[in-house]
């Protein structure tokens, strides 16, 4: 075992010599052998016209290799542990996967793909990339709780009570920043935000969601970021240009040269959102459940996630249960029904529901690289419910063209209520908000 | 058998989370001890006269100094004791500490505060300390309705860009806004300290800031001429010196419109100190116009690391003459930690605006914020 259980290792490498980059994650360092032999059995392969992209280790530990751009190799190692309900061998490698083409999505943003495709001076990268860390860390803690777009690449949503009087607010801000790309933040969640920030690419809608969660979290009260988008402006950086209007609520927008961010915050953060504070107070009061008051769920909802597959965006929340019986096993604690939700949606999506949306790739790269599992490609129809009884608790997935819902129930509840459960849970919430 | 009488007294210098203590400036109310502020010394002294100095015990630890005297009779019985606390106030510098007996049995303990020695008539776009603003303001009683704006369970209160502290209808407070750039090296604690100031959690592990980051710190002063009191709002702005060097737009943007550099150096880095003079020079002279300039010494509680001697922080300070402060160590949650260092920002840019109205007690830039 090279790792301890539950951490993950993070190693970055020049893809043409080896040379490391960069490592993080795990308090304990893989010794500097391993990592060359980790580089080595790689570029082995290559000779032989195999790409190495995963292997498991004895010990349950997970290895997983990706070259980008044919300049940088990141290698993620995990130390197995993460298992759990249905975890272990496949839910790891997705997740480890996962995790590689974020932190290149990182890299990209804070760098730009032209200094990470030609690598000039490797010593002048090693100090740049420092700059990408603190959202690196962030991925690899997988902080903070509750937020599953890392994994999803559907971006982390709050359902505001009133939500036309916040878009049309975040319409008129952006526009009047000159900027059509516009979002408000709360809580760490997109709770509005203009047409075209629906239009970016959804791993960059997530990955601007998680740098304005990260500046919002450090307490300051604006920022002028310059971001470079992965997919739309991978070359070029815009402006991100964030103001905290009250704590836990932010409006952002992405900007070309003006205005400065000292002329929009004394000219047009007042004017278009003082008006609005009451508004904005409603909103940070729907808090962890992101759903306003008019939706009720019922009780024996233990967490829920629920994805529009057309739009990008999911709402999720784990609640705490209200009618629980002392003499009930005890349930899931929290931040297990979290790690349970992300497992759930990992184990549905890789056995029955399709993915295909949620990878992001280029074709040929997604030949490589699909995870669904060879038992799906051979069923001749699509599954579209799925359930899973542990002893933790019981869970349920739900598939239709529009939506995916994953639901964790309390093993109080008889199975064959689980449908009914999640079918009413599905209409009450899409009802109520039209999510 | 004992006789003596004893004397146990305690004298606070700091008392800033309870907000009642008066403090003793030049008073010699108190029999036993006496506190006295000259300038950037705190200077205590005491009267331990019935004791001979080696009957004289003096200990200290942090920031209390407890002085203890026992006096034994010819049969070897304590005849007479005394003991006497005193808590510094938090911003002396414990390594300043110095102590002397004259032969009339007066001890005097000296230390300096972290607020430095000015040569007021050399220096004239320099105010000294306590000569536009209530020092220690918010030790008195009077500034706690004030304060309590800023607080919320005993914590600085965030504010977002949409609130302000609010004060009652009847007690009109004017707010008066100002740009301050935290300039240094990348690494000196530009980030941490806005952090501190504000009373936010301090980042415990370094990472760089890609662009700019600003942080707003509301803080209430009282004006030493007129007994007005106003709300000064301070808007920080941080900006990682890699990503000013990769993007051209970020520096003009922090310079625009600023009212104050702070030029950062850390005790731990050398070089962070010899560049400060480059950095000053950057700021000196028309294109920029009037702004206020202090110098801040980061990292100072890491002396074990220190880079930087105390005589080339003085030869420093005659040839630019400018404030510095320091800071550094453990971040307390009251408000002593960072009051003399927002006081004298505060006051030297209230001191600024003075000298550029030209007249004492009008403000050029006064806005009034009238949000909720």
């Amino acid at each position: 075992m090279m790792l301890q259980d539950g951490s993950t290792q993070l190693l970055c490498l020049t893809a043409s010599s080896g040379v490391p980059l960069f490592t993080r994650g795990a308090a304990k360092q893989l010794p500097f052998s391993v990592i060359g032999s980790l580089n080595g059995v790689h570029m082995f392969g290559g000779g032989q016209g195999v790409v190495l992209s995963c292997c498991e280790t004895e010990g349950g530990g997970k290895v997983v290799w990706r070259v980008f751009r044919d300049s940088v190799m990141l290698i993620a190692v995990g130390g197995g542990g993460h298992g759990g309900a249905g975890g272990g061998g496949k839910e790891e490698e997705v997740r480890l996967q996962r995790l590689l083409e974020n932190v290149w999505n990182c890299m990209v943003l804070v760098l730009g793909q032209e200094e990470l495709a030609n690598i000039r001076n490797v010593e002048r990268l090693k100090r740049d990339l420092r700059s990408c860390f603190n959202l690196i860390d962030q991925l690899l803690e997988e902080r903070p709780e509750g937020i599953l777009g890392n994994l999803t690449h559907c971006a982390d949503s709050l359902l505001p009570p009133n939500p036309a009087l916040l878009k049309e607010a975040v319409d008129g801000f952006a526009q009047a920043a000159d900027s059509e790309f516009g979002c408000l933040v709360v809580h760490g969640r997109v709770a509005a935000a203009t047409e075209k920030w629906w239009r970016l690419a959804p791993q960059e809608v997530v990955l601007l969601s998680a740098l304005t969660r990260s500046l919002s979290a450090s307490g300051s009260a604006s920022c002028d970021y310059p971001v470079f988008l992965p997919h739309g402006s991978p070359t070029v950086a815009h402006r991100l240009l964030r103001f905290q209007l009250l704590p836990g609520a932010d409006v952002c927008v992405l900007c070309g040269p003006t205005p400065s961010l000292h002329r929009a915050e004394s000219g047009l953060v007042g004017r278009f959102w003082s008006p609005l504070v009451e508004t904005l107070r409603d909103c940070l009061a729907v808090g962890e459940r992101c759903l306003p008051a008019s939706v009720s769920l019922r009780p024996d909802v233990l967490a829920l996630l629920l994805i529009n597959r057309e739009t990008r965006r999911s709402v999720s929340c784990v609640r705490t249960p209200t009618r629980h019986l002392p003499t009930d096993p005890p349930l899931p604690s929290k931040a297990r029904c979290w790690e349970l939700l992300k497992l759930l949606y990992i184990f549905s999506t890789t056995h029955y529901f399709s993915q295909e949306e949620t990878l992001c790739v280029s074709p040929e790269e997604r030949a490589q690289r699909v995870n669904t599992e060879d038992f799906v490609l051979g069923f001749s129809h699509q599954p579209i419910q799925c359930y899973l009884v542990t002893e933790e608790c019981k869970s349920y997935g739900l598939q239709t063209a529009q939506h995916q819902l994953f639901l964790l129930i309390p093993p109080s509840v008889p199975t064959f209520a689980l449908r009914t459960v999640a079918t009413q849970t599905l209409s009450d919430i899409v009802a109520a908000t039209g999510f | 058998m004992e006789k003596g009488r004893g004397i146990s007294s305690e004298d606070s210098g700091s008392k800033p989370q309870q907000g009642t203590g008066d403090h003793q400036f030049g008073g010699n109310s108190c029999p036993t001890g006496k506190i006295q502020v000259l300038g950037d010394i705190f200077q205590f002294t005491l009267d331990v006269s019935e004791f001979s100095p080696e009957d004289v015990i003096i200990t200290s630890s942090n920031n209390l100094l407890e002085v203890h005297a026992e006096k034994l009779g010819e049969d070897g019985s304590v005849t007479n004791t005394f003991s006497h606390r005193c808590t510094l106030p938090s911003d002396v510098d414990p390594i300043s500490v110095t102590m002397s007996m004259e032969s009339s049995g007066l001890l005097t303990v000296r230390a300096h505060r972290v607020c430095f020695l000015f040569t007021t008539n050399t220096m004239e776009d320099v105010a000294p300390p306590g000569s536009v603003i209530v020092a220690d303001w918010h030790r008195c009683r009077d500034s706690k309705d004030f304060f309590s704006k800023i607080l919320h369970k005993k914590r600085r209160k965030t504010f977002g860009l949409l609130e302000s502290p609010v004060m009652p209808p009847h007690v009109a407070v004017d707010t008066v806004h100002y740009k301050i750039f935290i300039s240094g090296k990348s690494g000196v604690g530009k980030t941490a300290l806005a952090a501190r100031l504000a009373g936010l959690n301090v980042p415990s592990v370094h990472y760089e800031t890609t662009g700019i980051e600003t942080t707003v710190v509301y803080w209430p002063v009282k004006l030493r001429e007129s007994g007005r009191v106003l709300f000064f709002r301070l808007q920080l702005w941080d900006c990682g010196e890699n990503a000013t060097r990769r993007f051209d737009h970020l520096l003009p943007s922090c310079k625009e419109q600023v009212d104050a550099v702070l030029f950062l150096f850390s005790f731990t880095d050398r070089t962070s100190f010899d560049d400060l003079s480059n950095q000053i020079a950057k700021w000196t002279g028309p294109p920029v116009g009037r702004v206020v300039k202090l110098v801040v010494g980061t990292k100072f509680d890491l002396f074990m690391h220190c880079d930087v001697a105390e005589r080339d922080v003085r030869d420093f300070k005659e040839t630019w003459r400018l404030p510095l402060l320091r800071v550094g160590g453990e971040v307390s949650d009251g408000l002593g930690d960072v009051a003399p260092f927002l006081n004298c920002l505060a006051e030297q840019l209230w001191h600024q605006d003075c000298v550029t109205a030209g007249s004492a007690g009008h403000h050029p830039q006064q806005e009034t914020v009238a949000l909720l």
